[in-house]
């Protein structure tokens, strides 16, 4: 009886071990913040997705093929939009035309969805020809639109699209197009070398990245204008003259070298765990494309990386003695 | 709530009597509001001595502070009608109804001792009467001068920040924290009603106040989200500490609660941003700090306050450079102090009329200020106007020891800290 007591008694341990063990691996991985048992990340499968050449039929008829993803909602349906919106305005920069119509108000009215059937848009557009822009319509077609689970999210959507003028005669005076296939991929994976560099905590390479050192573009005035990879100065509470630099990554988070040369991960507000206070007046943004192409480093990553490290902060402000 | 039916009632038939007869509804609610505080101040003398009697009981007390509850939401609900109404004179309204709320804050501060959940209670009321002030530039209702003078204790005051400076120290001893939630969905995943709010305990905190009334405005804010398009406030008064919010089923490890953290200093204010983060929340502050700017640009645009787009740092290069940084400091926050002096009734600051002790006025303001805005007090202080008290009360003690803090001189100090 004994016997089998300690055989039941390793079972039972088994048996919690993996429903343990289960759980934790549905939680994050707090050892790499990019790896997951389940899912891959967007832009691998972009990256893989976007190898697919453009279709004879299409490229006979002067179609261009782009792409885009969302990843940034926590719905289907809005990630499509967005996902649509951001392939549909790639089109337009291949081609070095404005839009004439409200893109957005028009995908909002008849949203693509991985499921339904609007696959078609029609669009006014303008042609940049002498002396004044030339309105012509611009077809665009979903050929695919997936939802993807992903690591940066489960709801997250790719798309592939191919446009093109209505009339051959646009087509004729129109600059000629650029085929590149998504910016925002690019810029995609320029952020995740980024925040990787973050997570290994490689402050100085992450300043040489955004280039936080050269002279500013955009100066914004509030916490509501900050895009990622924007830098700002922080000051010592008690010595206001001695100043470190801060860099925003989203979300309210952000990442500073404290006084001791630690580099960590903040929120807003928790710089005064280490007597640190943020300048309003210094926000600069020195890389203008994370905010020209509306970037956002994915909730979940960003989730992981200050969760991470969390464990490492005090969990009361200094005492700076009295205070009237 | 038969009471607030009775009084929505009279409302109503104040507002058709005054349409009716053609008579403007602020000439015959003010007085009303003016009745009422005459009221509240009498009834606070009354509980004072009531307070101080040996045979007093908590019973008779309640009953006091009851009475002054009423008269205060009566004066809140006149100004809000007031308000909605759009009648172009409000300030008399807040005026009264900030004064009605400190004078209850006045009144829970004298039973706080008895029981520390009153500090708190006088806090709510502090704060609520202060924020009336917070997106205007005249001066808040505790700076002016009262109607009526009051008696606490052997003492006549004709200002209630005298009356707070001489008894609510103890309010310093909370932070007021503004929660702005926004951004939440319809689908955000969040049991409000398994949500806690906790306070990291420390052998640090010397007097247990207390923070009741804490979890229950945050759970109303969470689920008035849902209901305003996204977004929903509400401000909470907090000891020195930290704290988080944090579910009560710990469905989720521990390192979720760093998330919601909220990190309090006594005495300052706090604005925190509420977003949805994945599959739970975060609180961030709206960092709201601005190193001062002596340059130039400052005295040359007076009048804009906002940033003006240079680059910080090539601002700051050139002030660390310069070697004879404190005395450029002072002379730009003396002219800035002369160019303000324009702006406020100067004559009712001291006797600064002849040039050179206007000038001597300046240069100690001058000082004063620096030290202020170099120091802690600057980035700490939970309200300009708190803070140009503070600094007016020590220009006042320097230049003019034992005579009364002026309120133009408080007007002047907010002036010029709202332009460096």
């Amino acid at each position: 009886m004994k016997k089998y007591g300690k055989f039941i008694c390793c079972l039972i341990y088994l048996f919690t071990f993996i429903n343990l063990s289960g759980l934790v691996a549905q939680e994050i991985n707090f050892d790499n913040c990019w790896r997951s048992q389940h899912y891959p990340t967007l832009l691998d499968t972009m990256l893989k997705v976007m190898n697919v050449p453009i279709e004879d039929e299409y490229k006979q008829h002067d179609f261009i093929q782009t792409f885009g993803c969302a990843y940034e909602e926590d719905d289907i349906e809005q990630n499509s939009i967005r996902a649509v919106y951001r392939a549909i305005i790639q089109s337009i920069r291949n081609r070095k035309l404005s839009l004439r119509d409200d893109l957005d108000r028009i995908l909002e009215t008849k949203p693509p969805r991985p499921d339904n059937l609007a696959r078609e848009y029609s669009i006014y557009v303008n042609i940049p020809t002498q002396p004044e822009p030339k309105a012509a319509r611009y077809e665009i077609k979903i050929l695919n639109l997936e939802a993807v689970p992903t690591i940066e999210s489960e709801k997250a959507v790719w798309t592939r699209i191919v446009t093109r003028y209505a009339y051959k005669e646009d087509f004729n005076i129109a600059p000629i197009a650029e085929l590149t296939p998504s910016e925002f991929v690019k810029v995609m994976e320029d952020a995740q070398l980024i925040l990787k560099a973050l997570e290994r905590k490689k402050f100085s390479k992450l300043k040489k990245m955004l280039l936080v050192e050269n002279e500013a573009i955009v100066f914004p005035r509030s916490i509501e204008e900050l895009k990622f990879g924007d830098s700002m100065s922080l000051f010592n509470e008690v010595d206001p003259d001695n100043i470190s630099p801060g860099i925003y990554l989203g979300k309210g988070l952000f990442t500073c070298n404290t006084y001791n040369q630690d580099v960590v991960i903040c929120k807003f507000g928790e710089e005064r765990l280490f007597g640190l206070r943020i300048d309003t007046n210094s926000f600069r943004r020195t890389i203008p494309y994370y905010a020209e192409l509306n970037y956002h480093p994915p909730e979940s990553i960003l989730q992981c990386l200050f969760l991470k490290f969390c464990h490492e902060k005090p969990t009361r402000l200094p005492n700076l003695g009295s205070i009237r | 709530m038969r009471n607030w039916l009775i009084w929505s009632w009279l409302f109503l038939l104040i507002l058709t009597c005054s349409s009716v007869w053609g008579q403007p509804l602020d000439r015959i609610l003010i007085p009303q509001m003016e009745n009422y505080e005459s009221d509240i101040q009498n009834t606070y003398r009354e509980y004072q001595k009531i307070y101080y009697e040996k045979k007093s009981s908590l019973a008779e007390l309640r009953a006091f502070e009851d009475i002054i509850s009423i008269y205060v939401s009566q004066i809140l609900e006149i100004d809000e009608t007031l308000s909605l109404s759009g009648f172009g004179e409000l300030e008399t309204p807040r005026d009264i109804a900030a004064r009605a709320l400190i004078y209850r804050a006045l009144i829970y501060l004298e039973k706080a001792p008895l029981n520390l959940e009153y500090y708190e209670k006088a806090c709510y009321d502090y704060y609520r009467a202060l924020s009336m002030f917070d997106d205007v530039d005249t001066i808040p209702a505790i700076f002016k001068r009262l109607p009526n003078t009051i008696l606490v204790g052997a003492r006549e005051f004709n200002r209630l920040i005298d009356v707070i400076d001489h008894k609510g120290s103890e309010l310093y001893a909370f932070g007021k924290v503004d929660l702005n939630l926004r951004n939440f969905k319809i689908t955000s995943n969040l049991d409000i009603d398994d949500l806690e709010f906790v306070r990291v305990e420390s052998p640090v905190d010397k007097k247990k106040y207390t923070y009741n009334s804490a979890e229950k405005l945050i759970k109303e804010t969470f689920k008035n989200v849902l209901m305003n398009d996204g977004k929903s406030s509400t401000f909470l008064a907090l000891p020195e500490g930290s704290y988080f919010i944090r579910p009560k089923t710990h469905n989720k490890t521990s390192r979720y609660t760093h998330l919601s953290a909220l990190y309090i200093r006594a005495n300052q204010q706090h604005d925190y941003i509420v977003e949805p983060l994945v599959d739970w929340f975060i609180m961030y502050e709206n960092p709201g700090t601005k190193r001062p700017r002596f340059t130039k640009s400052n005295i040359d645009n007076l009048s804009s306050i906002k940033g003006n787009g240079n680059d910080p740092k090539q601002g700051m290069k050139s002030k660390h450079s310069n070697k004879n940084d404190a005395m450029e400091k002072l002379i730009f926050l003396s002219e800035i102090i002369n160019s303000c002096l324009e702006k406020v009734d100067s004559n009712l600051i001291f006797n600064i009329k002849d040039p050179w002790i206007r000038n001597k006025f300046a240069n100690t303001a001058a000082e004063v200020i620096c030290t202020h805005v170099e120091t802690l007090n600057y980035h700490n202080c939970w309200s300009k106007w708190m803070l140009s008290w503070i600094i007016a009360k020590e220009i006042t003690q320097k230049f003019s020891p034992d005579t009364e803090v002026p309120t133009e001189l408080i007007k002047l100090v907010y002036i010029c800290l709202k332009n460096i």
